[in-house]
């Protein structure tokens, strides 16, 4: 029988074991009508604007409530290599090994680095099991980007993204009934500046850092997409980008890739006066804004007179940008083994950088969420 | 909302939520993760209710909504948690119960797919949807949909294959 065969019914036989939850309207009645709410209050820097889920919106400078007890500590795992971009990678098995920094290590020994971490061109970014955001930095060391949150709901999933020519990483913190987005400088060690976005039981899952570009942050709620400019006061500080479904893919260079639907920044907007590209959810942007990369070796251009990069790399399947500009590839490299591949761009150029077994899964980069 | 407008979207509501909840726990394989994008799609459509009803077809509209919520996410731990350790196991000779393992081991295939393949597969063969009723729904071309629906049989044969399931006489 063939898989076309197989999949109507091996799909609705498993489907089908589950019973679906007990529908609430009313939980969808207050969420609907928050949002019409928001849709009827006119964004303000200085006003408390809610959003869907029950979320308030409040202006940042340390709003979030942080315990000061000790964090999570990772025992160093000696001198990384980060000159040629992390060239993060890992096997998806339990057994396999992770790549980080020109070194190989025991996946278990690193189960803390998975596709939620950031890589960055000072090491990666990742969280702890309370949410705690940590940076991996080329000594091998681990610090803490930030205090120890105050407490963890069970509806949050923290989220991070580096800008790609600042030395900036921004990430999402819980904090009690508020999810704080912190701006983090890694050359200079310390945090630029955070913002509060309070938020209660599962909203609080939607707050979500989609880029960060010519340090502006984009913030994904369940509302809509916003901007966030640590660097003025005002309206101008957190400016809407798009409503609803709009999805921000990825940033670079003054140019955002958009999803879904089409943006609708404010006029007093820091990017109105940006490009927008229109692409899928899981596609990237070269560090120049001028390419897309999208599961194929062939690099689209953002403009009509650019021109297509095709990476010289055969039969790979997976594809991410690394910490450097570079593409990271990977391919099928034979039964249960992943070849990975390190591009050049604009050249194409590729040069194989190594290999690890993929027995239960697809070879993962780690820090890249593509 | 008045009155025989919320009642109206009350049982729509009720009539729909089994139906999509059920093709997005088929993508996302996460009862928690279904049940919040479906949460969060009946939730936009409460507040565009006289939009949403005056589409030619309101649960295809909703449906389009908690699937977009649903790859918004694009994390792609979600997935990956999912998958099987395992690696199937090599029979050489196929029977009755076969075909029950063979099935559970194409539903994990499936789970370990890409979430936008895992979406064109499940609203082609579980929704029946065809592919241009797919692009619309998750907002790419007809090219895009072909091309992604490719991909997602070639890497399922490729388990399969693995999994030494593939008879000589049945080639995928």
């Amino acid at each position: 029988m063939s898989i076309e065969d197989q999949l109507p019914r091996t799909i609705a036989e498993q489907v089908e074991r589950v019973p679906p939850p007990l529908p609430d309207m009313a939980v969808v009645r207050r969420r609907g009508q928050a949002i019409r709410r928001r849709r009827a209050l006119a964004v303000g820097a200085a006003a408390a604007v809610v959003v869907s889920g029950g979320f308030m919106l409040a202006q940042g400078g340390g709003g979030a409530q942080f315990r000061p007890d000790g964090p999570q500590q990772f025992d160093p795992v000696g001198q990384l290599d980060y000159s040629q971009g992390l060239r993060a990678f890992a096997s998806p098995d339990d057994d396999g090994q992770i790549s980080l920094g020109g070194r190989l290590f025991p996946r278990k020994d690193m189960s803390y680095l998975d596709t939620d971490a950031t890589a960055t061109p000072y090491g990666v970014v990742f969280f702890d099991s309370a949410a705690q955001a940590h940076l991996l930095d080329e000594t091998g060391k681990d610090t803490t980007l930030a205090p120890a949150p105050a407490g963890i709901h069970a509806h949050f999933r923290p989220s991070s993204k580096a800008d790609a020519k600042l030395p900036l990483v921004a990430f999402t913190q819980p904090g009690g009934e508020a999810v704080t987005v912190v701006l983090h400088d890694l050359r200079a060690g310390r945090v630029v500046d955070t913002m509060s976005v309070p938020c209660s039981g599962s909203a609080c899952r939607e707050v979500v850092v989609d880029a960060v570009d010519r340090g502006l942050v984009f913030v994904r709620t369940g509302d809509g997409t916003y901007v966030w400019d640590h660097g003025v006061t005002g309206k101008a500080r957190w400016t809407l980008v798009g409503e609803g479904e709009f999805r921000v893919a990825d940033a670079r260079n003054g140019r955002i890739l958009w999803s879904h639907v089409a943006p609708t920044p404010a006029s007093n907007s820091p990017v109105a006066d940006w490009a927008f590209t229109e692409g899928e959810i899981d596609a990237q942007l070269s560090f120049d804004g001028g390419h897309v990369l999208y599961w194929s070796p062939k690099l689209e251009p953002t403009t009509p007179d650019g021109q297509a990069i095709t990476l010289e790399v055969k039969n790979a399947i997976w594809f991410t940008f690394d910490t450097d500009g570079s593409v990271l590839a990977a391919a099928n490299g034979g039964p249960s083994v992943g070849v990975f591949y390190d591009c050049e761009i604009p050249s194409g150029s590729c040069t194989e950088i190594g290999e690890i077994s993929t027995r239960s899964g697809d070879p993962m980069f780690i820090g890249n969420d593509m | 909302m008045r009155t025989a407008s919320e009642a109206e979207f009350a049982e729509f509501f009720a009539a729909a939520w089994p139906r999509l909840f059920r093709v997005t726990y088929a993508i996302t394989g996460d009862v928690g993760q279904a049940e919040d994008a479906v949460q969060s799609a009946f939730a936009k459509a409460y507040a565009s209710w006289p939009r949403v009803r005056s589409a030619d077809h309101p649960e295809a509209y909703v449906r389009r909504m908690a699937i977009n919520e649903v790859l918004g996410l694009r994390r792609r731990s979600w997935w990956k948690a999912e998958r099987s350790g395992t690696p199937p196991e090599v029979r050489a000779e196929r029977s009755a119960q076969d075909d029950l393992v063979d099935r559970a081991e194409v539903w994990e295939a499936l789970r370990s797919l890409p979430p936008r393949q895992r979406a064109v597969l499940v609203l082609r063969y579980y929704e029946d949807l065809s592919e241009q009723q797919i692009s619309e729904v998750l907002g790419c071309s007809r090219g895009t949909v072909k091309s992604q629906a490719s991909d997602a049989l070639s890497a399922l044969r490729r388990r399969h294959a693995a999994g030494g399931l593939v008879s000589e006489r049945d080639p995928l």
